[in-house]
């Protein structure tokens, strides 16, 4: 059962949208104290959108608000470990060994 | 705005099936006992572009492939390695194996590896093999370079030091795209790859542009790679972004790791000894040949936001969509064609103009005018026409392309030695009638070489070179393309085709044929005179399915063949499989179009001919032939007022299955017709092979005169029409 504020991402969380993207999660940071990141739908991300939630993460941080993420896709999971995200996304617990 | 890549996939497939034939037919001219560098270099060029290429659109499984053999190629050209007739076969092997891979890619399927995976293993092997210059320098007992030059260092791994400049992603050039080909290139020689990220220079959450990139990068790349090849992948980037590359040593690699990040502040003041990417020679050659590779304007490419996820998630899409038709193919024309064509069209919108302007002021005085201006229009038009065709025409060489490796790899396997010309590889040809004469072609040639060419020893018997000729020549003659296959090997034994028949019940001991009929039997299904089934031929399949498919194509076939001397099988083809010579029949009120090329005859019946075999089943009599008789108004349910088959006009046509003679009611002319597809346009319908519009403006039907020699098996018990 979810608790927090919940982000969906989009399907195709990429440069295009990053700024709307942006918009969004400003807002879930001044709003809300616990946030869920629902990205098992994204087919598609670059480094811009994960630049973008690597920042919104550690900014949650610094202001005692929790972010999670909720079944973050292989796509997600694939291009963070390519830009050695996985830690800085706290993603490292949703890798299948 | 965004480029979806995948609108070029299909560009990158043609070009890099163009790579793997000048690669082959380089690999194949290659002398090792005399090495032509040009020859190794464009080998290499075709390889190096075939493998950026594939990087780029993201098919890895490509590129990480074509990256060993490059490597192998590289020593090669570089003088490092001499090149053994091992290494040319291994790498024609890799030439077919990529073709392999990339068919699979277009059809949109999942490549499968195994092939490849054999391969590079092999190559491993020979890359792991001490090259020459190693070699020599071990065996003089001297080390082999005093100072550390670019080859030498980065054995162990290359660090690079990434730093991008912030509009690095609105251009395009997306860092984990760079950072995978990197970890393809580490892990293609069982190395690893490590990324470290660094976020030093984020500016607070609330001032940060989404679009700009803050983050920079330090990569281990533990693996025996060339600089050169890293380099390669950043190219893109090089001139805005900071990227330095620092050879790692076998020991202590991690502590010039850590001294890094602090160089990669932006503001920086100080950087660690490293190789600048400017202090590093990179081959002019290879640049070029990785910027032709990519046909893409690089302005396009700046103001534009490629979004190469989008191309790699279509490209798995695709995957997904098994069988996916490859249908959607296309064709490189020349500039000077297609100039042609845009003069054709400007004399046609001039002659329309003129009479545009003449309609609105016409008058009987000016009929004249008319005329010549419908007479200009017409010409246009005619010209129009046979410029458009001629774009559809390709030179022959690109279907003889393949026989070389083939002459090559069969001769070897048949211990047999054989010298190929081709003539007349300039021949153009329409590229629908190449793509399907390739295979009957090939399938002519393996048979050529297995059963037409004896083996040296019994051609120096016969009083013949040890070696044998295989000729290939293509010429136009009489509105046709004619392609012959000429060996000068033993030539068809007519006595053993004979033999053979009657064994089979083919023909009768009565049956006095031709030479040419017996020839013809060798057509026959299931009919081989080889003693021996061999991988290449003997099975009796094949002989049947060539002439099948050349009839298809509303081709004919022919042997010739003296004993002792050779063979040759004469194809003769329509220059466009878009246009047919056909002969126009009435029935009823309807028209039907024969093919002109499968009308053996017309005759007009009597009753004298006529034999009723079963129930409303006649056959005629010609000759000293039976052929059955079928009515087009039965077939099609056509209401004519004839009632008996004496004196009906019939049309006799030849297919698959032997002649038929089909009763019509009128012969009409002969004309040249545009075919249009039925099944296209409406759906398959049986004795129907296609379709055209006549001058008035009616569509009239191409009748199938295989389909309508099937019918004459099926027993037809509601004919309307019976001897008189």
């Amino acid at each position: 059962m979810s608790e927090g504020h919940q982000i969906v991402c989009s399907e195709r969380m990429t440069i295009e949208k990053v700024e709307s993207f942006y918009t969004e999660l400003e807002s879930a940071l001044l709003e809300h104290t616990e946030i869920e990141l629902i990205a098992e739908g994204v087919q598609q991300c670059d480094t811009a959108s994960l630049q973008l939630i690597t920042h919104f993460i550690d900014a949650a941080k610094q202001q005692g608000h929790r972010v999670t993420w909720v079944k973050p896709s292989e796509s997600v999971l694939n291009v963070a470990e390519l830009l050695g995200l996985l830690e800085p996304l706290e993603l490292t617990q949703h890798i299948t060994q | 705005m965004s480029i979806d890549l995948s609108q070029f996939h299909q560009v990158f497939f043609e070009e890099s099936f163009e790579g793997l034939d000048i690669m082959e037919s380089n690999l194949l001219a290659l002398n090792i006992a005399e090495v032509d560098s040009e020859t190794i270099n464009t080998i290499f060029r075709a390889a190096h572009s075939i493998k950026g290429g594939a990087g780029t659109f993201g098919f890895m499984q490509i590129s990480g492939f074509t990256h060993v053999l490059e490597t192998l190629l590289d020593e090669i050209r570089s003088g490092e390695r001499d090149i053994e007739q091992e290494h040319i076969d291994m790498l024609l092997q890799c030439v077919d194996c990529l073709r392999g891979l990339m068919s699979d890619l277009q059809a949109g399927n999942e490549p499968d590896m195994a092939q490849a995976d054999e391969l590079k293993i092999h190559f491993e092997k020979v890359l792991a093999n001490n090259s020459k210059n190693s070699t020599e320098s071990e065996n003089a007992g001297e080390p082999c370079v005093d100072d550390k030059s670019t080859s030498e260092q980065g054995r162990a791994g290359w660090i690079v030091h990434f730093i991008p400049c912030e509009d690095v992603l609105c251009t395009g050039n997306e860092p984990y795209r760079m950072f995978r080909e990197l970890k393809d290139l580490a892990e293609a020689v069982n190395g690893s790859f490590e990324v470290e990220c660094h976020r030093q220079s984020l500016p607070k959450f609330s001032e940060m542009h989404p679009e700009m990139c803050y983050l920079s990068w330090t990569i281990h790349i533990r693996a025996d790679v060339e600089l050169s090849d890293i380099e390669e992948i950043f190219e893109w980037v090089v001139d805005d972004c900071d990227i330095r590359y620092e050879p790692l040593s076998d020991s202590g690699s991690d502590t010039t790791v850590e001294a890094v990040p602090e160089s990669l502040v932006p503001e920086g003041e100080t950087s660690p000894p490293l190789h600048n990417n400017d202090a590093v020679n990179t081959d002019p050659k290879v640049s070029a040949a990785a910027e032709d590779n990519l046909k893409i304007d690089s302005r396009e490419i700046d103001s534009c936001e490629i979004d190469r996820n989008e191309v790699k998630a279509k490209a798995n899409a695709s995957v997904k969509v098994t069988k996916k038709s490859t249908e959607t193919t296309s064709i490189r024309v020349s500039i000077d064609k297609i100039d042609g064509l845009i003069n054709m069209v400007g004399e046609l919108v001039i002659t329309q103009s003129m009479l545009g302007q003449l309609g609105q002021e016409f008058d009987m005085s000016r009929i004249q005018r008319l005329q010549e201006g419908l007479a200009q229009l017409e010409q246009n038009t005619r010209e129009l026409q046979e410029s458009v065709m001629k774009i559809r025409m390709l030179p022959i060489s690109f279907a003889f392309s393949r026989f070389p490796r083939l002459v090559r790899d069969l001769s070897k396997q048949l211990s047999k030695e054989v010298d190929l010309e081709m003539i007349g590889e300039n021949t153009e040809l329409d590229k629908t009638v190449m793509e399907k004469i390739g295979d009957p072609l090939v399938h002519l040639v393996r048979n050529s070489l297995d059963h037409g060419l004896e083996c040296p020893e019994e051609r120096i018997r016969n009083g013949k070179t040890s070696v044998g000729k295989i000729t290939l020549n293509a010429f136009h003659h009489g509105g046709s393309i004619v392609i012959e296959v000429k060996d000068d090997g033993a030539g068809l034994n007519k006595d053993r085709i004979r033999d053979k028949a009657l064994e089979k019940g083919l023909i009768t001991k009565d049956d006095n044929l031709t030479d040419g009929q017996i020839y013809d039997l060798i057509f026959q299904p299931g009919f081989s005179t080889a003693d021996v089934v061999s991988d290449v031929s003997g099975r009796g399949v094949g002989m049947d399915v060539v002439k099948r498919n050349i009839t298809e194509l509303n081709g004919s076939i022919e042997v010739s063949s003296i004993p002792g001397e050779g063979s040759i099988f004469s194809i003769r083809l329509p220059l466009t499989l878009a246009i047919l010579d056909g002969q126009l029949v009435k029935v009823g009120n309807e028209i039907y179009i024969f093919p002109l090329v499968s009308i053996v005859e017309s005759i007009q019946l009597e009753k004298s001919m006529l034999n009723n075999i079963t129930g409303s089943q006649y056959v005629m009599q010609l000759r000293n032939d039976y052929v059955p008789i079928i009515c087009l108004q039965d077939i099609f349910n056509i209401k004519t007022a004839r009632q008996d088959l004496e004196g009906a006009m019939l049309v006799v046509v030849e297919g698959d299955n032997g002649k038929v003679g089909v009763v019509v009611d009128e012969l009409l002319g002969q004309q040249q017709v545009v075919i249009k597809s039925l099944e296209k346009n409406y759906q398959k319908v049986d004795s129907i092979s296609g379709a055209t519009i006549l001058g008035d403006g009616t569509v009239a039907l191409i009748l199938d005169v295989s389909g309508l020699n099937t019918r004459t098996s099926d027993k037809k018990n509601d004919s309307h029409i019976h001897a008189a």
